[in-house]
């Protein structure tokens, strides 16, 4: 859909929201709600599985306190509470069965700066009814992931970069700062991008002729000013990518608070895709209680 | 085809870079490129994003391998299939000018010394193509504007561009779908639907088309045809 300039919007924080899913026996991909720097209540009208996962917030069911990162059942009439995140800033929950959204442009996720797609183009509010599909019979191997599988959504935030396609519009000693700076994260950071403060680079203009993005590209402008692309990215940019943060760490762009610090770090593509193949095998086999704890030596930071 | 560099865009991305510079001969060139890639990869290229100079191809890491997709670009860059000439569509976009319609029309007329008259006549004879679509959710960006009517863009972007603003920053033009921040010199309004989500396809322009303006009196019709 990028080549009619439509963005591929979906979960800023992907492993949060397939985990949530996964959970409660949905397919990866199954639509879900995303909170961002909110809380949400609502109220099941059937029976359902019900998982929250993503910032650290605390959640009841009908008063209950209950644990993320694991599905719980919930019966017709349950209230079921997301409080206001602690840790990190998006919170993911899942149903079983996923939300029932037609599908627009091939994806059931809002996109809310066009105003189309999820639940009538824009933010859930107050009295808005989802329906839920009806689960196929629930086949999760697990219902809870460990807690060495789980993120913690650590301060200073490390985003690990390979160099972008234009990282060549960086001299050097503007690849170091980028490197060595501690940046800060712009409460004007939205869906489309974590905007970020500091520095500025010392660059010359970054203007380039317009070339397609992704999310996790980090973007400078010519004020000298990194953001790092998300979910709800613009198709084409019209400024240099100088770097990219691995698939592996969007979780953690995504989660990052304003006013957090964000540091950058370099590290090879091998390493990269090695990253984003670990986190997958967490997604895919979860943890049970008597699973034995998945090692830890080699994959530092998760 | 010289001169190709193939670069990973993080991990599950890589882009082609054509050229560093804006014109037809090249943006042929992606389109080309993005066809190859879109029949060759299928469904695992979940984006091929061609642009002036360059086509990104966005997949899932767990079902192809970032070398494989950069070996399909580069191999792409050569295609051994024919492509398709296609038919061409003309689309006619009416347009009503004026500083109502485009609040910048008048200082960009001044600024290339030309009367307002005269500017939005050398625009409309100009014939124009859709180098591609990006940006917005069918922003059109078009390749032939007469270098004579070229201004750079605002020093200072505008909060808010109304829907179906004609636009031009340097040698680029554009239609803004709806309404967006934007730096772009305004010239007039159309009201075509640029992009409508329920229509297939949702975005009225494609890479190709050509495009002509018209001029119009009345708003109302200011909308687009389209010539197969």
């Amino acid at each position: 859909m990028a080549r009619y300039g439509v963005s591929p919007s979906g979960a800023a924080d992907w492993f949060s929201a397939r985990a949530a899913n996964l959970l409660v026996g949905n397919d990866a991909c199954a639509p879900l709600v995303e909170t961002t720097l909110t809380g949400i209540a609502f109220e099941l009208t059937k029976p359902a599985r019900v998982a929250v996962t993503g910032a650290v917030a605390p959640v009841e069911i009908d008063g209950l306190s209950v644990k993320l990162w694991q599905s719980h059942a919930a019966a017709a009439g349950a209230r079921v509470k997301v409080g206001l995140p602690q840790r990190g800033i998006r919170s993911y929950i899942a149903v079983a069965g996923g939300i029932d959204m037609p599908l627009v442009l091939g994806g059931a996720s809002t996109d809310i700066g066009s105003g189309f797609g999820g639940f009538e183009g824009r933010a859930l509010r107050n009295g808005d009814e989802l329906s839920l599909t009806t689960p196929v019979e629930a086949s999760n191997a697990f219902d809870a992931y460990s807690l060495q599988a789980t993120p913690s959504w650590k301060s200073p935030v490390v985003l690990r970069i390979v160099p972008g396609p234009h990282r060549r519009l960086l001299s050097e000693s503007a690849w170091t700062q980028l490197l060595s700076s501690e940046w800060k994260v712009s409460s004007r950071s939205t869906r489309q991008g974590v905007a970020l403060e500091g520095g500025p680079l010392r660059t010359g203009p970054t203007d380039i002729v317009s070339a397609g993005a992704c999310a996790g590209c980090v973007q400078v402008t010519s004020a000298g000013l990194p953001v790092v692309l998300l979910a709800e990215h613009q198709t084409t940019a019209g400024y240099a990518l100088v770097a990219c943060v691995i698939s592996a760490d969007l979780p953690y762009a995504a989660q990052a608070p304003p006013g957090d610090v964000v540091r950058f770090e370099p590290v090879t593509s091998a390493r990269a895709a090695l990253l984003r193949e670990h986190l997958e095998r967490i997604l895919a086999s979860g943890a049970s209680p008597t699973a034995p704890p998945l090692a830890t030596g080699f994959f530092e930071g998760w | 085809m010289p001169g190709i560099d193939v670069v990973p865009v993080g991990d599950a991305a890589a882009i082609a870079i054509l050229g560093e510079t804006i014109d037809e001969a090249t943006v042929r060139a992606t389109w080309q490129l993005a066809d190859t890639v879109r029949r060759r990869m299928g469904e695992s290229a979940l984006d091929v994003v061609p642009a002036y100079a360059s086509v990104l191809v966005r997949f899932d890491p767990t079902r192809v391998g970032l070398a494989q997709v950069m070996a399909c670009l580069r191999g792409a860059a050569t295609p051994t299939e024919s492509i398709d000439g296609g038919r061409v569509r003309t689309l006619r976009v009416g347009v009503r000018f004026g500083v109502e319609f485009g609040a910048d029309l008048d200082e960009t007329a001044n600024e290339v010394g030309l009367t307002v008259q005269r500017y939005v006549r050398t625009f409309c004879a100009a014939e124009y193509r859709v180098a591609f679509v990006g940006f917005l959710a069918g922003f059109p960006y078009l390749l032939g504007l007469p270098p004579e009517l070229a201004t750079p863009r605002r020093a200072t972007p505008r909060d808010r561009v109304p829907a179906g603003s004609v636009a031009i920053a340097g040698a680029q033009c554009g239609i803004y779908p709806r309404v967006s921040p934007g730096g772009w010199r305004l010239l007039g309004t159309t009201r075509a639907t640029v992009f409508d989500h329920t229509r297939t396809p949702p975005a009225l322009f494609a890479p190709g088309d050509r495009v002509r303006f018209e001029v119009v009196a009345r708003l109302d019709d200011a909308g687009a045809e389209v010539e197969a």
